[in-house]
């Protein structure tokens, strides 16, 4: 710091950089050229989807009509009637299944548990959704399909799905419960109410909202599940005749007929509609789920600000 | 909830900062084992072990059906030959299943692990705030397409054109390089090693991108803020402080993708070409231990033992994905999981 | 907004400087920092003399934080939109043509907390020697220097491998110092650096700084009055987001001239 300050003062420009140093310069260039290169991997990935959807889109969108919705298939024609209520009454089941233990389960490990158990009970839950849903299926099919005694039902089916989809409500609800601002528990129950009521009362007023997203999200991956299904929802083209008989499910449609020979290109085209349909409930539901997420976000902010 | 009953003695509650509860007065009688509200606690402790609880079943479940017994050391043999009528001279061995899963998974997790690095880092360090949150949202959005759609897809649209364009130019320009040489019968039909390759690629991009993402995001920002304020780039702040703060969490990704990978079926077994065979290039068609369980299923009554290789090799499957994530979850524990959402 | 709340100059109103032109190498002019619709400086003109420590303090809030982040171009990292100049011995460090990486080179920060990295004592003196991918020499020489300057050396020249994050609070702080001295910056900001330290860290830290101002321009924020009048040559108060005061410290607290400041200082707010 020897020179005086002041404009045009070259000192201040190598100082500052306005003089080109080739040192500087060469780390700024490959900071700027792995900026625009390395976004690059969303074109890699996102451009095969766009492909995907676009290509369902015009593959499903043109024959889609309300009677695609509200016919069954049949012969050389029809609609998937019976395959949309098969996966509304599975993801149903499956969700009031799911929902109610997942939720009882992780407001348990949140508040109740110990940490260890809470501990284990989170690495449990972690390592079954990382279970193949073909081993969930298997299992699904011998504890409920062969050791009963009975034929493939929507029952067997929804009770599988419910198992594939517990772990994301229980997880999604323990992070909720856990994530309730520790100055609410502390006013709750510094003013001597029990933990039920604080939980009732306070925790799941505000953890509600990211609960109901878990929901949505652990029912678009129902939905959306194939392998689980297949050995112990079985498959019927019709409707199910109730809950102990074989069912109808969307991504079974697809499963069964995607590759039928052109002679039969109508159910070709029906498993089209069905992908799309799979894809639009699916893509609804995660939206529904960033949303609520949003909200969520936006309401937490208000504790802490 | 029955939370009266199950509100545990004070002694042994979690340590919650704050507690409005009373602190136990001095000199109290140790909490009595058998007296109601103990019994109460041990009887609802399962409670938040639910989901354990059904993984263990499944565990149980899948022992049970099992009989280790009737096959050997050479269930891990090359032929895998069921037959009929004679069940003393059926073999049931999965070595090419094997090598297919491994194959699939292994070649996919590669690809989905350099792409996914590469958007983890933009979407923390490059791109701006506002295209950062919307990329996000989106590829968390990719997890939630159905594994069965993107069959559909692969085996439409996807394997004619590797069939007609993108098989036939590999091997061409690529065929010095082993895996893509193959005479042109080999990707006839276009599914096979590479479609299925490709198709899990995409699969695995969306979880192994959240499981970056977080753990690149969980770095205190004053740290990025110090390497920034001493005049590092971002790249060289991403190299020289949050790579090493988050290097432990990429061996772990590798993991939760790879248990992911080997367990997909539906996609696999619509665009693999369910060969069973060993592949002599990149476009052989293939199995795997997944695709078996799915695709022999049904002829499982029709042959006597079927049905039981077939759950030794669920078993297999599944004690790949428990000791992959068992492994994988070290890093990613409760806490940083609850943050990946439909990705995980 | 032309006059502000009670007290408050107009903006744009250099308040001050009261030291020799020559003697500015930081100064800010018409500085306007806006979050979304929120103004967070409103109008900050201030020169900082060289080779001097200059305070900033205020009530929390009153965007003193935002302001020494604006001097060294971090601000612009969470999204603000900065308006005004701020120039480093007479070169805007906001033209186009400036590179940040450059300018923050040029002026060092030291934060709230001690943000040592997860490495060795030695790594962490070295990190932006090493950017440059200086020699071992350089670097070996660069890390002694700076260490002795911080006051750390006879406290860790034994164990210069081992990690930084098993030093105390106050050491982990000067750590961070010397990290920021390695690049010889001609300023160097520091933003409440002994708010996480104990008192007998913070006297250290003090003291550093008072051996510092010999080759060093610092400018530290506080919202310990005492500090200021401590360790500050010059002090500057602001509210609001408004400059009230600038002036040479024993003056400022002892004959503040704005009615605001008297307030303030005497415990009347914040």
């Amino acid at each position: 710091m020897t020179a005086a300050a002041g404009a045009g003062d070259l000192s201040v420009d190598i100082e500052l950089g306005l003089v080109p140093d080739r040192r500087v310069h060469r780390r700024v260039a490959w900071d700027r050229w792995l900026g625009r290169l390395l976004p690059l991997a969303f074109v890699a990935v996102l451009f095969p989807i766009i492909d995907l959807l676009y290509w369902i889109g015009s593959e499903a969108l043109p024959t889609l009509s309300w009677t695609t919705l509200t016919t069954n298939p049949v012969g050389f024609g029809g609609g998937l009637y019976a395959p949309l209520t098969g996966t509304v009454y599975l993801v149903g089941i499956a969700t009031a299944i799911a929902g109610t233990l997942g939720i009882v389960a992780g407001a348990y490990t949140a508040e109740f548990a110990s940490p260890r158990a809470a501990l284990i009970g989170r690495l449990l839950a972690n390592l079954l959704t990382g279970t193949p849903a073909i081993v969930v299926g298997y299992f699904g099919y011998f504890a409920l399909v062969l050791y009963t005694h009975s034929t493939f039902t929507l029952w067997a089916g929804a009770i599988t799905l419910s198992i594939f989809m517990l772990p994301y409500v229980y997880r999604v609800t323990d992070a909720a419960f856990g994530s309730v601002p520790p100055s609410q528990r502390e006013a709750s129950l510094g003013a001597g109410s029990t933990r039920g009521q604080y939980l009732r009362r306070v925790a799941l007023p505000i953890a509600f909202p990211q609960v109901l997203s878990g929901l949505f999200l652990a029912m678009a991956i129902g939905a959306g599940e194939t392998a689980p299904l297949l050995f112990t929802a079985g498959w019927s083209i019709t409707p199910a005749q109730g809950l102990s008989s074989p069912t109808s499910y969307l991504s079974g449609f697809i499963w069964n007929y995607f590759d039928q020979p052109s002679n039969l290109g109508h159910l070709v085209i029906l498993s089209f509609q069905a992908a799309f349909l799979l894809i639009v409930g699916v893509l609804v539901l995660n939206v529904a789920v960033q949303l609520v997420a949003e909200r969520y976000r936006r309401r937490l902010r208000g504790f802490f600000a | 909830m029955e939370d009266q009953g199950t509100r545990p003695a004070l002694g042994e509650e979690p340590p919650v900062v704050g507690s409005g509860n009373a602190p136990a007065p001095p000199g109290r009688v140790p909490p009595n084992p058998f007296s109601r509200r103990s019994i109460l606690r041990a009887l609802t402790s399962p409670v938040g072990w639910i989901p354990g609880i059904f993984l263990a079943s499944i565990v149980v479940v899948l022992m049970l059906s099992s009989h280790f017994q009737n096959f050997g050391l050479g269930f891990f043999g090359p032929v895998w030959n069921p037959n009929p009528t004679d069940p003393s001279v059926a073999t049931y061995g999965i070595l090419y299943f094997v090598i297919g899963s491994a194959l699939t998974a292994g070649f996919a997790l590669v690809l989905a692990m350099l792409l996914s690095l590469a958007i983890a880092i933009s979407l923390v360090v490059f791109l701006p705030s506002p295209a950062s949150r919307i990329l996000t949202s989106l590829t968390d959005l990719l997890a939630g397409i159905p594994s069965v759609v993107y069959g559909i897809w692969g085996y439409v649209i996807l394997a004619p054109y590797f069939s007609k364009q993108l098989d036939p130019a590999l091997s061409h320009y690529l065929g010095w390089l082993p895996g893509f040489a193959a005479s042109p019968t080999e990707y006839a039909g276009g599914t096979g090693l590479l479609l299925a390759i490709f198709i899990l690629t995409i699969m695995v991009v969306p979880l192994t991108t959240a499981l970056l993402r977080e753990s690149l995001r969980a770095i205190p920002r004053e740290q990025v803020e110090s390497g920034l304020a001493l005049g590092a780039t971002r790249w060289e702040v991403l190299r020289r402080v949050q790579l090493p703060w988050a290097r432990r969490s990429i061996p772990s990704a590798v993991l939760l993708g790879f248990g992911r990978a080997v367990g997909e079926t539906v996609a696999v077994f619509m665009v693999i070409g369910n060969e069973v065979k060993l592949p002599t290039s990149l476009f052989s068609g293939s199995s795997t231990m997944a695709t078996l369980l799915v695709g022999q299923f049904d002829s499982a009554f029709e042959y006597p033992d079927l049905l039981h290789a077939l759950v030794e090799v669920a078993l297999l499957l599944l004690a790949i994905s428990l000791v992959v994530n068992l492994l994988g979850l070290r890093y990613f524990g409760s806490g940083r999981m609850a943050h990946v959402g439909a990705g995980a | 907004m032309s006059g502000g709340p009670d007290g408050l100059p107009p903006d744009g109103t250099v308040v001050g400087p009261p030291f020799p032109r020559e003697e500015i190498i930081l100064l800010t002019s018409d500085l306007t920092v806006r979050s979304g619709p929120r103004e967070i400086l409103s109008g900050v003109s201030l020169a900082f003399p060289r080779q001097k420590v200059s305070a900033i303090i205020g009530p929390s809030g009153c965007g003193k934080t935002t302001l020494v982040r604006c001097l060294n171009r971090m601000a612009e990292l969470a999204g603000l939109t900065i308006s005004g100049e701020v120039r480093y011995r007479g070169r805007d460090i906001y033209d186009p043509q400036v590179n940040p990486v450059q300018v923050r080179r040029r002026i060092g920060m030291v934060f709230q907390r001690p943000t040592v990295f997860p490495s060795s004592i030695y790594e962490n003196v070295a990190f932006g020697l090493r950017l440059e991918r200086e020699s071992r020499e350089v670097v070996d020489r660069g890390v002694v220097r700076s260490l002795k300057r911080a006051g750390l050396w006879e406290e860790v020249r034994e164990d210069l491998d081992r990690p930084a994050l098993a030093l105390s609070g106050g050491q982990q702080q000067r750590l961070c110092i010397a990290r920021a001295l390695a690049v010889e910056p001609g300023v160097l900001l520091m933003d409440e650096p002994t708010s996480s330290l104990d008192p007998i860290a913070t006297q250290k830290v003090e003291d550093m700084i008072y051996e510092l101002k010999k080759e060093y321009t610092v400018i530290i924020v506080t919202h310990n009055m005492q500090q200021a009048a401590r360790v500050a040559d010059y002090t500057a108060f602001l509210y609001q987001g408004h400059l009230v005061e600038f002036e040479e410290t024993r003056q400022f607290f002892e004959s503040p001239r704005a009615k605001l400041t008297e307030n303030y200082i005497t415990g009347r707010f914040g």
